[in-house]
């Protein structure tokens, strides 16, 4: 079973919701929930978001159980196609408290708005 | 393989049935004047997987559910996905079958085996969980405090019936109950008449007399 079938059934059970009903809710059948909680199929990027926001769960935490990254992060990348690689790679080696210092500045830079804000 | 399945009243299984469902919603904190969430139950208190699958896959194409008590699985066919009543009468038969039949037909049983819901032919053990399913979808107090009793003749018409029926979905919020499981519920708490009653047979017979 793959991280993100465990973790689909996992967030389903702790929300009570029923496979059907959550397969209703995203646009999907029941079988389509079930196959994925199975890891006999993997969600695309704009199930991902739909799933996130029916079961109230971070986006990036379910995309990155996916394997995927999500919609809006590749667009990011794709508008700022030689920057953000660079810095990337730059940045690869970063520690945990590194990462939370450096989003401290970038929010200071962007007054806290993220990308889902603009 | 033969089982010596027990007797059961149609009030032995209505019991069962009420007392299943009281410690299911308990046990899962679910409102008890809603509808019987009959997915969470089979999933969320005793512990069944689902698994859908296509008509003439593991199933036959005139079966539409079963279930497996080696791998704890209820079978659902796909098919009946998209009617939500269909859908959770299977889902409640086989929650019938696991309380009413499993331990027996685990001690009988000589090797791996499911079992199904559909085909022509209906025995008993498949009767009484149609019977435990309609008595755990459709509490007995819901109806009879939200539905009046279907009183004359009209009672013996089939749109009569079914627009009881309907309405009674609709008064109750049963929304996962569909009219023809809600119609056989309603004459089964005497809110609707047999159609094995007499009058119903005498009606027959008169309508078959004029039509000659």
């Amino acid at each position: 079973m793959s991280n993100f079938a465990g973790y689909l059934k996992e967030l389903r059970d702790e929300k009570r919701i029923g496979v059907r009903e959550l397969g209703r809710a995203v646009g999907v059948t029941g079988m389509h929930i079930s196959n994925m909680e199975k890891g006999k199929s993997l969600p695309s990027p704009a199930l991902i978001v739909k799933l996130a926001e029916a079961l109230d769960t971070d986006v990036d935490e379910m995309s990155h159980r996916a394997d995927h990254i999500a919609p809006e992060v590749v667009g990011v990348i794709q508008n700022q196609p030689k920057s953000v690689p660079s810095f990337l790679r730059s940045a690869k080696d970063l520690t945990a408290e590194q990462w939370a210092v450096l989003q401290q500045q970038v929010d200071s830079m962007t007054g806290g708005k993220d990308a889902d804000d603009s | 393989m033969i089982v010596d399945w027990p007797q059961l009243s149609d009030e032995q299984i209505e019991s069962k049935a009420a007392s299943f469902r009281d410690q299911a919603l308990a046990s899962l904190g679910f409102d008890p004047s809603g509808p019987v969430p009959v997915e969470q139950i089979a999933e969320m208190y005793l512990g069944y997987d689902f698994d859908f699958v296509e008509a003439n896959g593991r199933l036959g194409s005139d079966i539409i559910g079963g279930i497996d008590f080696d791998s704890n699985t209820i079978i659902i066919n796909s098919a009946i996905e998209d009617h939500i009543g269909r859908y959770s009468f299977t889902i409640a038969h086989e929650i019938g079958h696991h309380v009413l039949h499993r331990e027996l037909f685990l001690k009988a049983r000589s090797g791996r085996s499911i079992m199904c819901r559909g085909g022509s032919k209906r025995p008993i053990e498949e009767m009484q969980a149609d019977r435990f399913a309609e008595a755990l979808l459709v509490p007995r107090s819901i109806v009879v405090n939200s539905c009046k009793k279907v009183k004359g003749l009209r009672g013996y018409s089939k749109r009569w019936r079914m627009a009881a029926a309907a309405d009674a979905c609709e008064s109750t919020g049963l929304n996962n109950v569909s009219v023809s499981a809600m119609e056989m519920r309603l004459m089964h708490l005497g809110l609707l008449p047999s159609l094995n009653s007499k009058a119903n047979r005498f009606l027959k017979a008169a309508r078959r007399l004029l039509s000659k």
